[in-house]
């Protein structure tokens, strides 16, 4: 049986070893959707093992591969698709940032308007949340309240943003 | 269409020798086809898990050791298979071409 005598890998920075890490992490949270959690694994270390011993630059390597939602549809080997939670959890974690960016974006604004009017108080709503925003010759504040949408909206925002995410539709029809 | 008869393609290259993935790639890009691995390696996985190729590890004095693909019983079996269900194919599809040929 011939062996091939391999070109020689070049040696890996710490760079590209995190180019590799990040770009099979996203790998990973697309084989969620083609993949049991084993074939998960074996795959993504069977690509961590060609990666390290590919003869070109970790850049060149990585993409030939292509990009890592097109490469996952390829180990796939029927239409069902799974539902990819890992990419329902990002959803929500990013809809939540948004949603606090947003209201704290308001919530300074307030401020902003107040301070420049001073003394004064303004009273608004976001989201259900009653914001408050004073000033007065020597002191600044801003305020909130609210008995249950502080923690409502956020959740319900969350929820939602996870469902879309991990389009949960497909558990109907995963296998 | 490569897409199609890549399987064949890499059961009838491991068939003639015992390559690693890269190295089919290659042997690929010397016919004249442009693959990439991100092509290639879904298709070495498939037929490992359909148990047509048999794996093995080998060290490597200039890396990393590499993964091994041989062609199983069951491969060779499906590699006939394929090939036939090819010169089907190759012949109807050159049989319909010629009809449309502009006559000389």
């Amino acid at each position: 049986m011939n062996i091939v005598e391999p070109a020689a890998s070049p040696r890996r920075s710490l760079k590209d070893r995190l180019l590799t890490d990040l770009y099979l992490t996203r790998l990973q949270w697309h084989l969620e959707a083609v993949l049991t959690g084993k074939e998960r694994r074996a795959t993504v270390k069977e690509l961590r093992q060609a990666l390290a011993s590919d003869p070109r630059d970790t850049t060149s390597s990585l993409r030939d591969l292509g990009s890592p939602r097109t490469l996952a549809r390829q180990y796939g080997s029927d239409d069902d698709l799974r539902p990819p939670w890992s990419i329902g959890v990002i959803t929500a974690g990013l809809a939540l940032l948004l949603y606090w960016a947003l209201f704290l974006t308001f919530s300074f604004g307030m401020v902003a308007a107040v301070d420049s009017n001073t003394p004064m108080e303004a009273h608004a709503t976001f989201l259900f949340v009653k914001v408050t925003a004073f000033s007065s010759a020597d002191s600044i504040g801003l305020g909130w309240t609210s008995s249950w949408a502080w923690l409502a909206v956020p959740a319900v925002i969350s929820a939602v943003a996870f469902l879309l995410g991990a389009r949960s539709w497909r558990i109907t029809t995963s296998r | 269409m490569i897409r199609s008869v890549l399987p064949l393609l890499t059961l009838t290259l491991i068939a003639e020798e015992e390559s690693y993935g890269y190295h089919l790639v290659e042997r690929l890009a010397a016919m004249g086809l442009d693959v990439t691995t991100g092509l290639v390696y879904p298709v070495l996985s498939r037929l490992e898990r359909d148990g047509l190729v048999s794996t093995r590890m080998v060290s490597s004095p200039n890396g990393p050791p590499r993964k091994y693909f041989a062609l199983t019983t069951a491969g060779e079996t499906a590699k006939a298979t394929a090939m036939e269900q090819w010169r089907l194919v190759a012949s109807a599809v050159r049989n319909a071409t010629e009809k449309d040929s502009p006559k000389p």
